[in-house]
């Protein structure tokens, strides 16, 4: 298996865009903001499980960067220290307690074209059909055991597969070490193949 | 037995995040081992199921509200940098968070330390009982610390003018204009100023003493006759 590159802060582009920011350039926060608002929303989606209100969170976390410009220093990769925000955001949103996701009312991922899709339902019949349907059923059982396991193997997980971050940066996130990060990778990826076992057997058939 | 072992391993092996030498023994372990094989395979199936889930896009509207908020906020789209000033008052709050500023504090703790000893030692020697005709003394109607502590006596007179300060207004309208102009123009050589204004008058023995607490410093400076002598 291929050992991961590890990234200075400095060699990071984003850090450089960031550091522009510091000083007054309101273009690099729009490059930064159209960067990784997608990230950021996708990622307080799948921690959240509601569209709205991972975009409110996504508007608040760019809003404290945009607040915290000046506090900023280049010790880890940028979107580290932007993922770090948007954890702690997402945290306290399910400390809330007002705020919790049934799993049966679990709510898909906004999407305009979404009635027309469903007007034009796939053709069972028809393997590309099965596969489709195959693909949703694998999508919404994933996301209900994300919502089962702990906030901090959810983190992990989703930052490291989504977001594609080494385990150092996913420490970084957290605040923990490589070595819990490990160990909370694993946990999380047993707790989906348990989740989907079904599915994956018949991948083995 | 093994197999125990190396499973916790399997998930960060395929996402190349073990060391060589575990790396190596998980390799080696899986050429010779079918279950741990298929365990592997099924939990690289998982990690690429959930890599290729489908995400999220924001709404049409997110970055026109999320700029919107950010007006709303009161944020201008153009901010100033920081300033240099206000870039080393952060630095400095900041960095007093630190250790790195602990021997500068304990520098300036020390120096206010030394500085109170000094301040604490200097009435010694500025409350030398003056020598003050004891009629003028017994006259004065003193509080209680002024009887008890004769040192404070050289003080006094100025301390009670500086009341009358606080009570500047009120005793001014209490004293008609020129009550006290015959008295002071018969005793004092006056400035040109009050003898063109005579409502100056009113004001003129507590501007008098304000004159005189200008110079306090020297006056208290100013070495008692035949008191000194014990100090150092």
């Amino acid at each position: 298996m291929e050992q991961k590159e590890r990234v200075t802060p400095h060699d990071d582009p984003d850090v450089q865009l960031m550091l522009r920011f510091q000083k007054g350039d309101m273009e690099a926060f729009q490059q930064l903001f159209h960067k990784f608002s997608p990230s950021v929303v996708n990622f307080a989606f799948r921690f959240l499980g509601t569209q709205a209100r991972a975009e409110e969170i996504a508007q608040e976390v760019f809003l404290q960067v945009y607040r915290w410009q000046k506090r900023y220093e280049p010790k880890a990769k940028f979107s580290t220290w932007l993922f770090k925000i948007a954890h702690n955001h997402c945290l306290n949103e399910v400390r809330k307690g007002e705020y919790r996701v049934s799993l049966e009312s679990f709510d898909p991922p906004d999407d305009p074209e979404g009635d027309e899709r469903e007007r034009n339902l796939p053709d069972t019949t028809s393997s590309k059909g099965e596969d489709i349907l195959a693909a949703k059923e694998a999508a919404d059982r994933i996301q209900r055991v994300l919502h089962r396991i702990p906030d901090s193997q959810r983190t992990a997980l989703l930052l490291s597969r989504m977001e594609g971050m080494s385990y150092q940066e996913v420490a970084e996130v957290l605040g923990s070490t490589e070595k819990a990060v490990k160990s909370l990778v694993f946990r999380a990826t047993q707790s989906l193949k348990e989740g989907l076992r079904d599915i994956l057997d018949s991948y083995d058939l | 037995m093994i197999c125990e072992t190396i499973k916790p391993h399997l998930v960060a092996y395929r996402d190349g995040e073990l060391p060589e030498q575990d790396r190596a023994r998980v390799a080696a372990h899986l050429s010779t081992c079918s279950a741990c094989t298929r365990e592997e395979e099924q939990l690289a199936r998982v990690n690429q199921m959930l890599t290729n889930l489908e995400r999220v896009t924001p709404s049409p509207d997110f970055a026109a509200t999320f700029w919107r908020r950010l007006e709303q906020e009161g944020h201008g789209r153009q901010e100033a940098p920081e300033s240099r000033l206000a870039r080393w008052w952060r630095e400095l709050r900041e960095g007093l968070i630190g250790w790195q500023w602990t021997p500068a504090l304990a520098g300036v703790a020390s120096l206010l330390i030394f500085l109170s000893y000094i301040l604490s030692s200097r009435p010694t020697t500025i409350t030398t009982p003056p020598a003050q005709p004891a009629a003028q003394v017994a006259a004065a109607d003193l509080p209680a610390p002024v009887a008890k502590e004769p040192g404070l006596f050289v003080n006094y007179k100025v301390i009670a003018d500086l009341d009358k300060l606080s009570h500047f207004d009120e005793i001014a309208a209490e004293q008609a204009p020129g009550e006290h102009n015959t008295e002071l123009a018969g005793e004092e050589n006056l400035p040109p100023d009050l003898v063109k204004d005579p409502s100056l008058f009113v004001h003129y023995p507590i501007l008098k003493k304000m004159k005189q607490l200008e110079n306090l410093e020297a006056v208290l400076d100013a070495p008692a006759e035949g008191n000194n002598h014990g100090r150092g």
